[in-house]
């Protein structure tokens, strides 16, 4: 008997360990990243989309808010800015990441989906969605990017119902 | 199966001087269900170390002649109960009388429950799932916060606090719970996020725990929308209990070598204390503990301590008093997700060391029940539980967000008997919530209810079950809600050992304080609050039947049930492009399922049970799998004893995958998820039975996730890993 029961212990013992693949698994761990990273969600089907007139896609990071339409290149250029890759068009959701040197805190006030909506790269840009306090758009919120730091930002565009535009 | 014997009364009479000539030389007694107090028959009661036995008869009553004179151990086993084992000293005339008592174990055609109509009644009365689970089996798997006791009952999946019974509860956040708990019957759940707080629930004096798997709003009102959770505590004896229980261990390294985020093995110990007596009207008792855990994650050790006393009074023969109240702090680290599924056992950076969670909870309730007649008892029961809960950080106290509730609770519930065939239970409870916070602003929340439920046994042996609940809530921002809540059961005994039940019935879970007004950063995670949220409300039916085969050549217990669970206007945080989330009544569900439960004696000394619930949850809107559901929930336990003293356990929990989860990139590898294989296995040693009296202690090896399986809890969130701990614990 005590050769049955051990046998049946031992079975729904094997039985259970059998059936274990071990579980997850890690992949090997990447570099830090620094810098921001997110999924940009679009309101509606690709027909909410501009059906023309959209030159580039971007997210933009500013260090300052600019003033006018015609500080965000010289922010590009000067440093003060940065920015993601060209985003794909006429998507549901679209994913982006824009990665910074991790040699120290940076502090970005005025983060945006960027569209830029003409031919002259200088002139012709509308804000498409902007990270706000409580999701405010027309009160910017600010993101401290520390070395090996990355900051988590989504944002939904709804191309009826834009934020203020901040040159008009 | 074998275990843990409870023996609760012991009277030992020499009456030699009075034998007769036909009585003399023989140990002679009765054995009686503990329970009940009725004698019970079949009962085999042997002088171990002998081949002297004998078997009881009608009235419980037994006879072995000729034992020998002395110390011996008497052990009394039947199918349906534990075993039992006590010593007795025989005289030198050889005669002995001994009364013993036993208790009803897990195959059993005549255990009671008092949950599931707010009476004592035997299960197979019952026209609805219930499962048992006693102090021994929470004693020997070292459970040390009660809702790891729930993962080891069939169709109910526990994370983080977060009771599923057959599918009803998915995500939350912590918010709201599906399950109500009862400790003695008042309602343990919080006033500000309703959730359940199982560290304050006291684990050395827990008897008893029911699972009612279904809706029981009928009798327990909001919350009660996939079950009822009820945990009875110890009465105390005359004779004093002393227990003592100390326990260390360590969690094993993860054999992957980037998930170790520590180079030694993470410890975790504790130590309860127990003491009760009753001192003839009066009886108290006294319990409490700590709990260290260093975690298997970084960012995740916590410390709690934890007290309850309680204070009864038998003021008359038909009038008793009851106050308990009980405490528990503890303070966490607050880690929220895993870095990524490559580094599982980190916090992402922007995770602040030295945020810490503090919370302390408080409870204080009272109960008078009274016999008021022959046939009619009273019960009133007032009480408060007090939750508080803030974040520190480093050595700053009170810096962040705090937030504390109180929940009062009032019942008065009256239970007759209307003739032979007839009970009626009915009652008025009122609950308040009032919620002074950060987070959720300053609340009121008000309950109102009253229910009735009549129970009416036929002589066919049919018991139809009929009651309804009214609920009234308010708030300061939403007109009231009137919720009514039916019920009808039916429950048939085919046979002495077989019945059929049958039960449908309205659960209902008004939103709770955190789910409407809650405004807070969750790590990268904004709530934002929704004031418009009304109860969510579900319709339960089931079918089942149970059939104990007690003489057959495996004594066994089978339980089936086919079950529908309808769920209406179902709060679920619903993810909002840009990391929002916000509760809102999104869902129209329903969960369909079967359940086979099986359990007995293979040979004596081996026990199993397995329980396997299979679940076909569909979310009607969208038209596919509802999110962070299993379709199947597999239990399976094994116990044996390789000798007198020396009981081996084994337990296997399997879920499948969870097929459909909300698409969170907030959190890093948010999808990683697979099947869970957890095996637990503990090595149990009654030392006051291998070794004498002189030593009464159980020592006990228990092995937790022994395969060291890697899965996930809730998303970004691994599950505990293989864990091995020793526990000592005393007796008296």
């Amino acid at each position: 008997m005590k050769t049955l029961s051990s046998s049946i212990i031992g079975a729904i013992t094997i039985l259970a360990l059998a059936a274990c693949s071990g579980g997850l698994e890690p992949y090997p761990i990447p570099p830090d990243f620094t810098g921001f990273r997110g999924t940009v969600y679009f309101a509606g089907d690709s027909t909410a989309w501009p059906t023309d007139s959209i030159y580039n896609l971007v997210v933009v990071a500013f260090e300052e808010q600019p003033d006018s339409v015609g500080d965000i290149l010289p922010a590009v250029l000067g440093g003060r800015a940065v920015f993601s890759k060209s985003m794909p068009l006429y998507v549901d959701s679209a994913t982006y990441e824009i990665e910074l040197p991790a040699d120290r805190e940076r502090t970005f006030r005025y983060v945006v989906v960027g569209m830029q909506d003409g031919p002259v790269i200088t002139q012709d840009w509308t804000m498409l969605a902007v990270l706000g306090v409580d999701n405010d758009p027309a009160r910017p919120d600010s993101v401290v990017i520390s070395p090996g730091k990355t900051s988590l930002v989504n944002f939904n565009v709804d191309f009826s119902n834009l934020p203020p535009q901040p040159f008009d | 199966m074998r275990r843990i014997l409870t023996v609760v009364l012991l009277t030992l009479f020499a009456q030699a001087a009075t034998m007769s000539a036909q009585q003399r030389a023989a140990l002679t007694g009765t054995v009686s269900d503990r329970t009940s107090g009725s004698a019970v028959q079949g009962v085999t009661v042997r002088i171990e170390g002998t081949r002297l036995g004998a078997i009881t008869d009608k009235q419980g009553r037994f006879r072995i002649a000729n034992p020998p004179a002395g110390s011996v151990t008497i052990a009394a086993s039947c199918v349906g109960y534990q075993p039992a084992q006590l010593r007795v000293t025989i005289g030198a005339d050889r005669t002995a009388n001994v009364d013993i008592t036993i208790t009803p174990s897990d195959v059993v055609k005549s255990d009671v429950i008092v949950s599931a109509s707010k009476r004592v009644q035997a299960v197979q009365d019952v026209p609805i799932s219930v499962a048992v689970m006693r102090a021994a089996d929470i004693d020997q798997r070292n459970i040390t916060q009660l809702d790891e006791a729930l993962t080891y009952v069939s169709g109910v999946t526990v994370a983080r606090d977060q009771v599923n019974i057959r599918g009803a509860s998915g995500f939350a956040l912590g918010a709201g719970s599906r399950t109500a708990v009862l400790l003695d019957g008042f309602p343990m759940t919080s006033g500000d996020a309703g959730d359940i707080k199982f560290d304050v629930l006291p684990v050395a004096d827990v008897e008893r725990i029911e699972i009612i798997k279904g809706a029981g709003s009928a009798l327990y009102g909001t919350g009660a929308l996939g079950g009822v959770v009820s945990l009875m505590t110890k009465e105390p004896t005359e004779q004093a209990e002393l227990s003592a229980r100390l326990y260390g261990g360590v969690y094993t390294l993860p054999r992957y070598e980037q998930w170790r985020y520590r180079q030694t093995m993470p410890s975790q110990s504790g130590a309860d204390l127990r003491f009760a007596q009753r001192f003839g009207d009066v009886s108290v008792s006294m319990s409490g503990g700590f709990r260290a855990d260093e975690s298997y994650r970084d960012l995740d050790a916590g410390h709690r301590g934890f007290a309850f006393a309680k204070a009864s009074w038998q003021a008359s023969e038909t009038s008793r008093f009851t106050l308990f109240g009980l405490y528990a702090a503890s303070l966490k680290q607050n880690l929220l997700y895993w870095k990524s599924l490559a580094e599982a056992t980190r916090a992402t950076a922007e995770q602040n060391p030295d945020e810490q969670l503090f919370s302390g909870k408080l409870a204080i309730a009272g109960e008078w029940s009274a016999i008021l007649s022959g046939n009619t008892s009273i019960l009133v029961r007032p009480g408060v539980f007090r939750t508080n809960f803030e974040n520190r950080y480093g050595d700053t106290v009170g810096a962040g967000q705090p937030s504390t509730a109180y929940a009062y609770n009032l019942e008065v519930q009256s239970t007759s008997r209307i003739g032979s065939s007839t009970v009626l239970t009915s009652g008025l409870n009122t609950r308040v919530n009032y919620v002074t916070a950060d987070l959720y602003g300053n609340q009121l929340q008000t309950l109102l209810s009253a229910y009735s439920q009549a129970e009416y046994t036929l002589d066919t042996g049919l018991i139809v079950t009929g009651g309804l609940r009214a609920d009234y809530e308010q708030t300061r921002t939403l007109e009231g809600q009137f919720v009514l809540s039916p019920k009808l059961g039916l429950t048939w005994k085919l046979a002495d050992q077989t019945a059929l039940r049958a039960s449908a019935g309205r659960g209902f879970r008004a939103a709770s304080v955190a789910e409407r007004y809650a405004n807070v950063r969750y790590g990268p995670l904004q709530v934002v609050k929704n004031e418009s949220i009304i109860a969510e409300y579900s319709w339960s039916m089931e079918a089942g039947i149970n059939h104990v085969w007690s003489d057959g050549i495996i004594p066994m217990e089978i339980d089936g049930a086919v079950f529908n669970n309808e769920l209406f206007d179902m709060i679920e945080p619903t993810f909002l492009p840009a990391g929002t989330i916000q509760f809102q009544n999104v869902t129209r569900a329903r969960v369909l399922g079967a359940e086979l439960t099986l359990r007995g004696y293979l040979a004596r000394g081996l026990g199993f049970e397995t329980g396997l619930t299979l679940m076909q949850p569909r979310d009607l809107v969208a038209n596919t799998i509802l999110k962070y559901r299993n379709s199947v929930i597999w239990y399976s336990r094994g116990s044996w004893d390789v000798i007198d003293g020396l009981t081996v356990q084994a337990e296997y929990r399997y879920t499948d995958r969870v097929d459909r989860i909300d698409e969170l990139n907030v959190v890093i590898d948010y999808d990683a998820r697979v099947p869970v294989h957890i095996v637990d296995a503990r090595i149990i040693a009654d030392l006051r039975t291998l070794l004498g009296d002189a030593v009464p202690l159980t020592a006990s090896v228990i092995g937790r996730n022994l395969a060291d399986y890697y899965y996930t809890e809730v998303m970004g969130n691994l599950g505990p890993t293989r864990s091995i701990t020793m526990q000592v614990e005393y007796k008296l």
